[in-house]
Formats: structure tokens, C-alpha cells, sequence
């Protein structure tokens, strides 16, 4: 398996989980300012750099999960 | 006896919520740890202001609350407060900035000006508060978890810890908040997802530069 389809696999799941909150709840991002769920959605779903941070600190959050 | 830096601007949302993070350790610093406490509070955070307190009250810890850059770190109204310019005046201190990205380039600048150790965020500083417009910082019960980290970070730091254990306490307690955080009765909007979500960005941000075994 490639470290793109690795990737590609990933956002789906970070997707699925975006998915079920609420899409409207806000986060707070520093100098950037307030981010809706659906934001975070539309960063990753656009591949972009803060799309790709996202994925990777969700992937984390489940490796965290799953640790013992 | 020990003195203690402290910026805390409330001017927006983000900063009202750092402000509101940093009151505890304030109250604290004073009252119980005894250390000489300057505190550069709304409007008196300005460059002008941590200058003249860099330069004339010697502190030896440094802990500044707001918005920042990979370059800078901001005071009130986002007006640079510390930057390539003026982080000489560091030197010799132990910096402490609960600001964006400023670790990046910020924080490496201020080793090689002599500040010993420089403790900070690689990215965006990331905190969820409640949805409803009317929430106050002291009572977002979604924003206590990013209280808490950043509590344990400070007191430790405060109280003599070397830099690097501080940073591993915290990123402790940022893994237990990820696995245990979640629970109806701390939950009652359903909003922990996100909420682990942003402390896993913050765990992945965390670092620092300089020397780890500094001590205040």
C-alpha cells in the first residue's frame, strides 16, 4: 500500500468521524479565528495544508485512543 | 526573590479565554509560590510596557498570553509585543508563549539570543469553547480540559520543574483528557469529539527549544 492510499484511507475515516458532530460547534484557532465543524470538513476534503494538519492530528487523537 | 513575567490581553474571544486560563497561576505566583509577579494585563500589554520590564526588573520567567505568528507574539489589539527586534532582551530567561507558531521561528531566534529555554506551539493554538454566544471563559466547561493542560504546564514550570518534565506532565494530561475525556456528565453537549480532537492538535504542537534541563 502507498503513503497516498494510506492518506487517502485516512480521510475517510477522519471524515466519517467529522461526520458525526455537530457541524455547526466552533473551535477556536488562534489568529485564524472560529472554525465550524463544517469547515474542518471542507479544509480536508480540499487536500490543502490545514486539511492534511487535520488529518494527521485526528490520526493521532485514534492512535492515542487505542494505546494503552 | 524570583520574579515573574506575565502578558495576558482580553481584547477578542481567543485572548479572553487565555486571560481567563492564566488567572489561577496569577493568584497563585503571589499568594502562595511568593515570587515577585509583573503583570502587563489588557491594555498594558505593549511592546513598549515588556520592554521597559525586560530591560529594568530582571525577571527570569517569561509567560505570555495571546496571538501570535512563526515571527512574533502579540499583545493587546494583536500589536507585536516580542519579536526578532527586541528577544535579546530574553536572554537568560525561560519563555513560556501560550501563542500560535511562534516556537517555528520565534523560539529558535530567541536561543541563539541567549534566552535559555523557549516553550511554545509549531502550530495554531487550538481550544473549543461552548456554542452559545453568551458563554463566559471562567464557566465553558468545553473549554476545562485546555484549562487544565495548560494549568499543570505553568504550575509546574512555576514551581521549579525542569523544562522538559513540565512539557511531559502536560503532554501526559493531554493523552489522559484524549482517552477519558467524554464522560454525559462532562459532556453534556456531546461535544467531546471535537474537543479531543483539538487537544491531540495541541499535543502534536507542543514543544521546545533551548535547553530542556532549564530550571525557574
Amino acid at each position: 500500500m502507498t503513503d497516498e492510499t494510506i492518506y487517502q484511507e485516512q480521510k475517510k475515516l477522519v471524515l466519517a468521524r467529522f461526520n458525526t458532530i455537530n457541524p455547526e460547534l466552533k473551535i477556536m484557532l488562534g489568529n485564524i479565528g472560529n472554525l465550524s465543524i463544517k469547515d474542518l470538513i471542507n479544509h480536508v476534503q480540499q487536500d490543502d495544508d490545514f486539511g492534511k494538519k487535520i488529518v494527521r492530528a485526528q490520526i493521532s487523537m485514534l492512535k492515542v485512543l487505542t494505546s494503552e | 526573590m524570583k520574579h515573574f513575567l506575565i502578558t495576558r490581553p482580553y481584547h477578542d474571544r481567543p485572548t479572553s479565554y487565555l486571560h481567563s486560563f492564566s488567572r489561577a497561576i496569577v493568584t497563585i505566583a503571589r499568594a502562595e509560590l511568593n515570587l515577585r509577579v509583573s503583570e502587563l494585563e489588557g491594555i498594558k500589554a505593549q511592546r513598549k510596557n515588556l520592554e521597559v520590564a525586560l530591560s529594568t526588573k530582571d525577571p527570569t520567567f517569561v509567560f505570555l498570553n495571546g496571538h501570535g505568528d512563526e515571527e512574533s507574539v502579540w499583545g493587546n489589539k494583536d500589536k507585536v509585543l516580542l519579536d526578532r527586534k527586541n528577544i535579546h532582551l530574553t536572554a537568560n530567561m525561560i519563555v513560556y508563549a501560550l501563542a500560535c507558531k511562534s516556537l517555528v521561528s520565534l523560539g529558535k531566534e530567541s536561543i541563539l539570543s541567549g534566552t535559555r529555554a523557549y516553550v511554545g506551539y509549531r502550530d495554531e493554538y487550538m481550544c473549543v469553547g461552548e456554542v452559545s454566544k453568551s458563554s463566559v471563559p471562567d464557566k465553558d466547561k468545553n473549554a476545562a480540559p485546555f484549562r487544565k493542560v495548560n494549568h499543570i504546564l505553568i504550575y509546574a514550570l512555576l514551581t521549579g520543574t525542569k523544562v522538559s518534565i513540565a512539557i511531559e506532565r502536560a503532554k501526559k494530561e493531554y493523552v489522559k483528557l484524549i482517552k477519558t475525556y467524554g464522560s454525559s456528565e462532562d459532556d453534556p453537549f456531546g461535544d467531546a469529539p471535537a474537543i479531543r480532537f483539538a487537544l491531540s492538535w495541541d499535543l502534536l504542537g507542543l514543544d521546545v527549544a533551548g535547553d530542556k534541563s532549564a530550571t525557574f
